[in-house]
């Protein structure tokens, strides 16, 4: 039941800052994407030698997405 | 949530190839693994035109628990993780291919961003370009990736880990002794965590391989066999694969066929055993819209293609010119148009 509401809380907010953005133009969407992932500051977004180097330093292990 | 760093990737740019090896024909796609690139498992399947009929959140969270659970393990496990680890990949990164050497490292997100951005499925395409302008043919492994255990006759639950829902009659599951309820807990010795990662086995299997499963069911532990024959793979779906589209182009103008309903064979007079792929749509644009440029309509029926009058799925026949066919030949064809023969020729790209 743990790992179901953590799978659910990770895809959720994979797909929150899409849901929250006005209609715009597709560019407007992808850069806005990377505001709005940044700024919640559930993922590392898009650098992966930053996750790395946050992995290797708590010992946690790494979920690296592509979406 | 704390129990992962989470990193999101969102462009094929500059992707580590040496690293990540997935189905590059996903939407989603996910590695669980250490810090130090060893990969516990995979996470993203599809083999249909519904991208959800493999995945749910319940299996994601299942698969995020087996990971950890290897996590807490290693690297006393590392030798059972061996067989996940990524191979030595053609090019280093997606950039190297011929075909995408116009795409730079990063996105330019103050210009062109969206041109900027490589999509995954782009890898594909350009893996079997390679073949295509060589003049060799697509190697089924190339043309079939990342086979859904279906082809085995296996389909997996998509709400579990590794969950056998039911195993089709006939099939090599079956006859390896595979049964609905069985739990696969190893496949070739490696720990699965989800569909994709008996997916990366079959995607690297060979004709004559013998693929081991470890199946468990109450409190009863098998070691099964399933045996590859030759042309195994010839049996994927790969319709529904965005990278088809390019094989589409080259292939068959743009062509999109549907298979023939019973009824519609039956309406048709074409039997069970015989060509019979309907024309449900076609590229309008240039370079997808040579098929319309030759004549081709919807709903035709395609009963002989480049003389081959034999049953064949929509991924054997685009299989078919991509293996057997050249580019630039022209293909003869022949389809049923309001019940009478009609002889087109078919240019390949």
């Amino acid at each position: 039941m743990r790992q179901f509401v953590l799978a659910l809380a990770i895809l959720c907010s994979l797909t929150l800052s899409l849901r929250a953005a006005e209609p715009m133009t597709r560019a407007d969407q992808v850069r806005g994407d990377k505001t709005d992932v940044e700024d919640a500051g559930l993922w590392i977004y898009n650098d992966l030698e930053k996750g790395i180097a946050e992995a290797k330093s708590n010992g946690m292990p790494m979920l690296v997405v592509f979406r | 949530m704390e129990e992962f760093v989470r990193v999101r990737m969102v462009q094929a740019n500059a992707m580590d190839l040496t690293r990540f090896q997935f189905d590059y024909d996903l939407t989603f796609a996910a590695f669980l693994m250490n810090a130090d690139g060893t990969i516990y498992g995979r996470f993203g399947s599809r083999s249909s035109q519904d991208a959800m009929e493999n995945m749910s959140i319940p299996g994601f969270g299942r698969a995020l628990e087996a990971a950890l659970d290897l996590h807490d393990d290693y690297p006393a496990n590392r030798a059972a993780l061996a067989g996940k680890q990524p191979v030595t990949p053609r090019y280093e990164r997606p950039e190297e291919y011929p075909s995408l050497t116009e795409y730079a490292a990063e996105l330019e997100y103050e210009g062109e961003v969206v041109k900027s951005c490589m999509h995954c499925h782009q890898i594909n395409e350009a893996e079997r370009l390679l073949y295509r302008e060589a003049k060799e043919p697509v190697p089924d492994k190339v043309m079939f990736p990342w086979p859904s255990p279906k082809v085995i006759g296996i389909e997996l639950d998509r709400l579990e880990q590794a969950t056998v829902s039911s195993v089709a009659p006939g099939s090599l599951a079956e006859d390896a002794g595979v049964k609905a309820g069985d739990v696969i807990e190893t496949v070739d010795d490696q720990p699965i965590v989800s569909i994709a990662d008996i997916q990366w086995i079959l995607h690297h299997a060979d004709d004559g391989d013998h693929i081991r499963i470890r199946a468990q069911q109450s409190s009863e532990t098998r070691d099964l066999t399933v045996t590859l024959p030759a042309g195994w793979r010839k049996n994927t779906d790969i319709s529904w694969r965005v990278s088809s589209w390019d094989v589409r182009r080259m292939g068959t103008g743009g062509l999109v066929l549907r298979p023939l309903s019973e009824e519609d064979r039956a309406a048709a007079h074409v039997d069970g055993d015989s060509l019979g792929l309907r024309v449900d749509g076609m590229g309008k644009w240039p370079p997808h819209n040579v098929a319309m440029q030759a004549g081709f309509v919807k709903d035709d029926i395609i009963v002989a293609f480049d003389g081959r009058t034999h049953a064949m799925t929509q991924s054997q026949l685009l299989a078919y010119t991509m293996q057997e066919i050249d580019a630039g030949h022209v293909i003869p064809v022949t389809v049923l148009r309001d019940g009478a023969r009609v002889d087109l020729e078919l240019p390949t790209q």
